[in-house]
């Protein structure tokens, strides 16, 4: 058991995996010399070489279409994007070629690659740093797209993402770096890409988030606990596939939920989540399936005020929380 | 020609039921759409309800002075219309809804022999010698009080007991009924019309539904087969029998929500109070300035309690607690400032119409809203609007020259708060001389679960500092 930060296990899955298989590659900007802007591969080109930690053009679908290529070569390999939001280059790549080649080639070629993309706002990143691009993936049959957001998990799951035989978005919220830490456990331990996971167990309400949101949402569940109000929060680290056993189990247990996500409110993640429930748990809700989310802004704004109050907080999730519970 | 069911309509929040008083139109008589057909009183208004259609008035159900639960049939019509599902139609867009409001389900009462489930069957013998009229048709007569709802002493004669026992501060008329609280009450044959709902604006929540079925199946003396006419007159304290020359007057509605709304209050809010003296002499000296250009501005006195209003609704804000509500998720801390204004109509009881927002109210503002609620509610003119949303209470006991009372917090409500009689007295002041000044007191009673007596003198602390406050020289009416 070691304490580590989310960065930290990002780091050590990565360096483990690449000991353990010597097929796993990552492709990249500034993975190699300058070891990722995150410090993600920081000495890896050192360990493993110029030949699998490679320093990759400005260039997205590059990085992407060469990833699958290789895949089909029979390599691992990883490819990251800076930041999530850099990736729209690479969609077509991402959604027309890695997603389909499975199907299109009636299950002859798969495409066992990780594009990991670290998101999110609340770094004070503005337009191009901070934007929330989960829900354009996670529609994409053919993909697997988790958001696993504490060490264990992002170990457990990062694991699992670099062994699965087709595409996984691993999105790794940067805000929750380093101001996210936790205990991992010794082992080559591995989490399935799929379950969600009751994070805190409750009675009066259930709330659902991932993210940095996950870990506002488990403050304000103090904040309410103190108040007299049990709340269930439900880490969905798996978009895609998404646990309809969990969400709904949860979802009966209260009859009251609410999603949390940073994401812009309309048609994001926290949509599906909601008409799930809505579909599936009718019969057991006691108050209509609450959201709470970014606005409808065309991005996130740079100036630190306008920023706080684009995210949800602890203060505004609790408020929610609360009218919830009161319904 | 087909046949059109009028139902005891809905008449508004928290009313369940109705007296029918004057029958305005007579079996065999044609009847014009929106012509009035019968006044109804309730706890709160008294009103007329005009015909949702044309035709002849056929028969009438429910005679007068009699009290029916909403969306029992009153009356039934031939008229030439086609043929529609009878109650099912609207009615026209002026006319009171005469569709019935949600209470029982009949299929509840299929439930009840095979389970030790709350209600008491129909057939059941009320422990009155009145029985309920033999033409009544109500879905299902009002069950005895739940266990929760107020162990109100019940008349020995007088309505109909089977008609009078939901607590008008909680009932559900309205009731919007989540999924699975529709389920959880349709499993157990529970009538939503008696669970006190705890969430918001007063609904019924799961955990209200699973709590009340929980309690009544942990109260063996409310199941069917208990000797139920024993039992109520064993639990109910020995009354002297009635003497020649002493008469009973019939509960009236309002008489009926009063006593409810107390019992609620007396038996689930635990009280406290707090009482502090207050020196009105910069209000009187104020007031007598001003005297003759408000009175010919407004016609009206400026009387102290717009003073008192202004002052309650400035530190209402600053203690939140105090304008809430308990509930089991918690102290819901209410927005809005709108004040229930207690005002007495004599004999027949007391009513608290609400000034809406009050806080946005200036001297003059409230005078006159003080003024429109008291006059209407003397002219009997108040509408169910005007009785809707209250936050906390005033009560202006002192014109009838009161010192100290001890006021019953509104159900619902965290507080409320009486200005006693005001009066020059002596009074030691602070320089060591005796000066005569214009005191009063002011009491608050407050609900000790959602503050403690050091919030309560804080709210009184700040009602004094802005009534005594007021500068005669420079204090805006408007």
């Amino acid at each position: 058991m070691a304490e580590k930060s989310n960065v930290q296990a990002v780091h050590d899955t990565l360096r483990d995996e690449f000991r353990r298989d010597d097929r796993v590659i990552i492709l990249g900007e500034d993975v190699g010399v300058r070891g990722g802007v995150f410090r993600v591969t920081d000495g890896f080109i050192e360990e493993f070489g110029p030949d699998r930690v490679i320093d990759m053009p400005l260039a997205e679908s590059a990085i992407v279409g060469v990833a699958i290529g290789a895949a089909i070569a029979g390599l691992v390999p990883i490819a990251e994007m800076q930041f999530a939001d850099f990736s729209a280059p690479a969609f077509e790549q991402i959604v027309d070629e890695a997603a389909r080649i499975r199907y299109r080639s009636n299950g002859q070629w798969n495409v066992p690659i990780v594009i990991r993309m670290p998101w999110g706002a609340g770094v004070h990143g503005a337009l191009y740093h901070s934007q929330s691009l989960e829900a354009f993936y996670a529609h994409v049959p053919g993909l697997k797209v988790v958001v696993p957001s504490t060490p264990k998990d992002i170990t457990g799951m990062l694991r699992s993402a670099i062994r699965d035989p087709d595409p996984v978005i691993f999105l790794e919220h940067k805000a929750t770096y380093r101001a996210v830490k936790g205990d991992v456990p010794d082992g080559d331990f591995t989490i399935p890409l799929g379950p969600a996971d009751v994070k805190r167990d409750g009675t009066d309400i259930t709330v659902y988030a991932y993210g940095l949101m996950l870990h506002r949402c488990l403050e304000a569940a103090e904040t309410l606990g103190r108040e007299g109000i049990s709340v269930d929060v439900v880490d969905v680290r798996s978009l895609r596939p998404l646990d309809s056993e969990t969400i709904l189990r949860e979802a009966r247990k209260t009859g009251k939920c609410l999603i949390v996500y940073e994401d812009n409110r309309l048609f994001g993640a926290g949509a599906e989540i909601c008409a799930m429930i809505a579909e599936e748990a009718f019969d057991s809700l006691d108050a209509p399936v609450m959201r709470l989310a970014g606005p409808e802004s065309p991005a996130t704004p740079f100036n630190k005020i306008q920023e706080d109050a684009f995210l949800p907080n602890a203060d505004n999730i609790a408020t929610k929380m609360r009218e919830l519970a009161a319904y | 020609m087909s046949v059109f069911e009028l139902k005891m309509p809905k008449l508004g929040e928290s009313v369940t039921e109705g007296t029918i008083g004057k029958w305005l139109k007579q079996p065999g008589e044609k009847v014009e759409k929106y012509d009035l057909l019968v006044e109804v009183q309730t706890d709160k208004v008294n009103t007329e309800i005009p015909s949702p259609v044309a035709g002849t008035l056929k028969d009438v159900k429910v005679k007068e002075g009699d009290t029916v639960p909403i969306g029992t049939l009153l009356a039934t019509f031939e008229t030439a219309e086609a043929a529609e599902p009878a109650g099912e139609r609207a009615s026209g867009a002026s006319a009171p809804s005469a569709q019935p409001a949600n209470s029982a389900p009949p299929a509840a009462a299929s439930s009840l022999s095979s389970s030790p489930a709350p209600q008491q069957p129909a057939s059941q013998p009320a422990p009155s010698p009145q029985p309920p009229p033999a033409s009544q048709t109500a879905p299902s007569p009002q069950p005895p009080p739940a266990p929760q709802a107020a162990p109100a002493p019940r008349p020995a004669q007088g309505s109909s007991p089977a008609v009078a026992t939901a607590p008008a501060p909680s009932s559900n008329g309205d009731i919007r009924a989540t999924p699975v609280v529709r389920k959880l009450a349709a499993e157990h044959g529970v009538d939503l019309d008696r669970v006190s709902g705890t969430g918001l604006n007063g609904r019924v929540t799961r955990q209200d539904v699973e709590q009340f079925v929980a309690q009544m199946q942990s109260q063996p003396q409310q199941r069917p087969a208990a000797p139920r006419p024993a039992a109520a007159a064993a639990a109910q304290p020995a009354m002297p029998q009635a003497m020649a020359g002493d008469e009973t007057i019939a509960l009236t509605q309002m008489r009926k929500a009063i006593a409810n709304a107390m019992v609620v209050s007396k038996t689930t809010i635990p009280h406290a109070a707090a009482m502090m003296e207050i020196d009105w002499t910069n209000v009187a000296k104020f007031r007598e300035s001003v005297r003759e250009s408000f009175k010919a501005r407004e016609g009206y006195e400026l009387t102290y309690l717009p003073f008192a209003i202004k002052a309650v609704t400035i530190a209402l804000r600053r203690y939140p607690f105090v304008n809430a509500r308990w509930t089991d998720q918690g102290i819901l801390k209410v927005k809005a400032i709108n004040l229930g204004i207690a005002i007495s109509l004599g004999d027949d009881g007391l009513v608290v119409p609400v000034i809406k927002n009050a806080d946005e109210l200036s001297i003059t503002g409230i005078a006159r809203a003080v003024r429109d609620l008291a006059t209407r509610a003397r002219g009997k003119k108040l509408t169910l609007q005007d009785f809707d949303g209250g936050t906390f209470t005033v009560n202006n006991g002192g014109t009838l020259g009161t010192y100290l009372s001890y006021p019953i917090v509104n159900p619902g409500q965290a507080a409320i708060m009486t200005t006693e009689s005001i009066g020059k007295r002596v009074v030691a002041l602070d320089d060591d001389t005796i000066g005569i000044r214009t005191m009063g007191n002011v009491v608050l009673s407050f609900d000790h679960r959602i503050m403690d007596g050091a919030t309560a003198a804080a709210f009184l602390r700040d009602v004094k500092a802005w009534i005594q406050g007021v500068d005669p020289a420079n204090v805006a009416l408007s």
